[in-house]
């Protein structure tokens, strides 16, 4: 049996499994069912935008405006409840996310710059608009309860999180796995001009994976201000970093060309697994950034050595 | 001095920098136009100062683009945490103890990233992205979350002093200039890193070792965030674990607008120079016309998406046919 084959397949299974038994140990509460559908729910945040990072880098691209993104859109639907009701709120703060990440993908596809130019510049005229929006206003406050009903309340035992969440994971794993769409944005991941020779029309491609990221982006955002019951200009603060992180630690590999949407679902359930942990030893918000920051790059190493050992091997 | 003779200064100022060069131009007219106060010597120290550790980065910065290595995400966290180490070192110790100390660990910190990237064999973005949390985050941890202030008036001086009408930081600024220039056009390290960006598999079968070359261009971004570091903490009084938070996005955006090829192997020192001099001088400029900070984020982004825009759309076909 080849353990690195075993790992790349069953490995966040087994690394979940083992730092539950772990935290089982440190804390028994850990395993009543309240605190696991808590954890599923804290999940949801990390997890509903890896989804869209997910496909946006089996395309070949990758999106750094996604905090920003989600900032605008807690705002505009934090600002707009009082005065248009909870359902045009939400429909416009998803609007906003969908509309920006169009901006997104015709600045990479019509004007051909690099995702990475592209979006790092989108962050710093989204985070503009932030504050314009705001107009530096201290965090802006929700006083509707509904709101966080619909989007952080439960339906019976199931936070609503949780259920946005598997929607958008079995919506987003069949268009990856089982359409023509999915089909041909991997094609693009891998080559790009082969792509374009067969016919597939690339800019759209590009322009429909971004606007689908910059909309679970302003999801989150809508769920995060529904949650707090507020949005401010700190709301959406690195969350491009736990998107890519959810990513890549999930084994979609910054490459393109393939997603692998199930390791995304597992590692945003890993990820807030290690904060809880961290939580418990009375950790502060730094030291959860600082671990982020390592396990993204552990978890991209692991992978790179990993599949070293496996080329050797066979 | 046979060097010198081969290069034109048209050979010296290449395309991209007399784009910059003219955008900096017509800026300054309308700058100068609006507000004639932009030509005061207070109003012109205030710029070069204001640009002096910014275009030091961007020195730094353009050795790694070159290098093929895209762009080192993690230099305005880094640049938090060398600052504090400065400002630690400089009320434990002294001036000189604390330069040496905070540029040696700026060399060491873009030693790991480099090693990381190149050794690991992983995506530069990925790994500086990820520095780019951990950097802060020590940055926040050691200071507890607040400011370090400092006394020294000789360290302090490096950041406020003024020698014969020029601001220190400006001075060092083109030290570091005329260094990291030279480097580049007349050191066969130069060549090397260009040849590494432009196409690592032809350089390192023409016997260049790769690795090597690219790690040191982190090492340089790395000193590069050290000197930056020391002139802004001197220039504050104090090192805040906060400071410098998107600071990445503004010096790659000097580096690109200055007409540096993000994917290597093409750009100069001069460029990085005019695209930091123009940020300062349109930062500047937007505070002299009263227009509020935050469109700055978005002026800078829009420039940024020009400078490398590409339009598809073929221009000749939107002419005329001739006749």
């Amino acid at each position: 049996m080849n353990y690195w084959k075993l790992y790349n397949r069953y490995g966040l299974i087994i690394v979940i499994l083992i730092l539950g038994t772990f935290l089982a140990i440190i804390n028994p509460r850990f395993l009543l069912p309240y605190t696991l559908i808590n954890i599923l729910a804290q999940a949801s945040y990390a997890a509903i935008g890896g989804a869209g990072m997910t496909l946006a880098i089996a395309g070949g691209g990758f999106d750094l405006s996604v905090g920003s993104i989600l900032t605008l859109s807690a705002c505009v639907v934090a600002t707009l409840v009082p005065t248009h009701g909870i359902l045009l709120a939400i429909l416009a703060a998803l609007l906003v996310g969908i509309l920006l990440g169009v901006g997104n993908g015709i600045i990479i596809s019509k004007l051909d710059v690099t995702p990475f130019i592209a979006t790092l510049a989108t962050l710093n005229i989204i985070r503009g608009l932030v504050y314009i929006y705001t107009a530096g206003r201290a965090p802006i406050l929700i006083r509707d309860a509904r709101l966080n009903a619909i989007t952080a309340g439960r339906i019976g035992p199931v936070p609503v999180p949780v259920i946005i969440m598997i929607v958008v994971f079995i919506v987003f794993y069949l268009v990856l796995e089982h359409t023509r769409y999915g089909r041909h944005l991997c094609g693009i991941g891998s080559n790009e001009e082969a792509a374009k020779v067969t016919g597939i029309n690339v800019d759209r491609a590009k322009i429909i994976v971004f606007a689908i990221t910059g909309l679970t982006a302003a999801m989150v955002g809508v769920m995060r201000a529904g949650q707090l019951m507020m949005a401010d200009s700190d709301t959406g603060f690195g969350y491009e970093l736990t998107a890519i992180t959810v990513a890549l630690v999930g084994g979609t590999s910054l490459s393109g060309g393939s997603g692998n949407m199930v390791g995304t679902f597992l590692a945003a359930i890993f990820v807030t697994m290690i904060n809880y942990g961290l939580n418990l030893i009375g950790a502060g918000v730094f030291v959860r950034q600082l671990t982020l920051g390592a396990l993204l790059i552990v978890a991209v190493f692991a992978k790179s050595y990993g599949g070293k050992i496996l080329a050797v091997s066979k | 001095m046979k060097p010198f003779k081969k290069d034109k200064i048209s050979d010296l100022i290449k395309k991209g920098e007399i784009r910059v060069l003219l955008a900096l131009f017509i800026l300054i007219i309308i700058i100068g136009v609006n507000n004639p106060r932009f030509f005061s010597v207070f109003n012109l120290q205030n710029v070069l100062r204001t640009a002096a550790p910014n275009a030091i980065a961007a020195f730094g910065m353009t050795y790694v683009t070159l290098s093929g290595s895209f762009a080192d995400l993690s230099v305005g966290s880094m640049m938090a945490l060398l600052m504090v180490i400065s400002a630690f070192l400089l009320n434990a110790t002294n001036p000189v103890i604390a330069i040496i100390g905070t540029i040696a660990a700026g060399a060491l910190f873009g030693a790991f990233n480099g090693s990381l990237t190149v050794k690991g064999k992983l995506p530069s973005i990925v790994v500086t992205l990820g520095m780019l949390y951990v950097f802060r985050a020590i940055a926040y941890i050691v200071t507890d979350n607040s400011p370090i202030y400092i006394t020294n008036e000789s360290f302090i001086w490096l950041g406020n002093g003024i020698v014969l009408g020029i601001p220190v930081p400006v001075i060092i600024m083109a030290i570091m200039f005329v260094l990291f220039s030279m480097l580049m056009r007349f050191t066969s390290f130069g060549r090397r890193v260009k040849a590494t960006g432009d196409n690592d598999k032809a350089a390192f079968f023409s016997g260049i070792k790769v690795d090597k070359i690219k790690i040191i261009a982190f090492v340089i971004v790395g000193i590069s965030m050290a000197v930056a570091g020391i002139l802004r903490t001197a220039r504050m009084y104090s090192a805040s674990p906060r400071v410098g938070v998107g600071h990445e996005f503004l010096v790659i955006a000097m580096v690109i607008l200055g007409g540096t090829r993000l994917n290597g192997g093409k750009g100069t020192i001069i460029g990085s120079l005019l695209g930091a001099l123009f940020f300062a001088t349109l930062d500047n400029g937007l505070n002299l016309l009263g227009i509020r900070a935050y469109w700055q984020y978005i002026v800078m982004g829009l420039i940024l998406i020009i400078a490398i825009a590409n339009l598809k759309v073929d221009i000749k076909s939107l002419l005329p046919e001739k006749i």
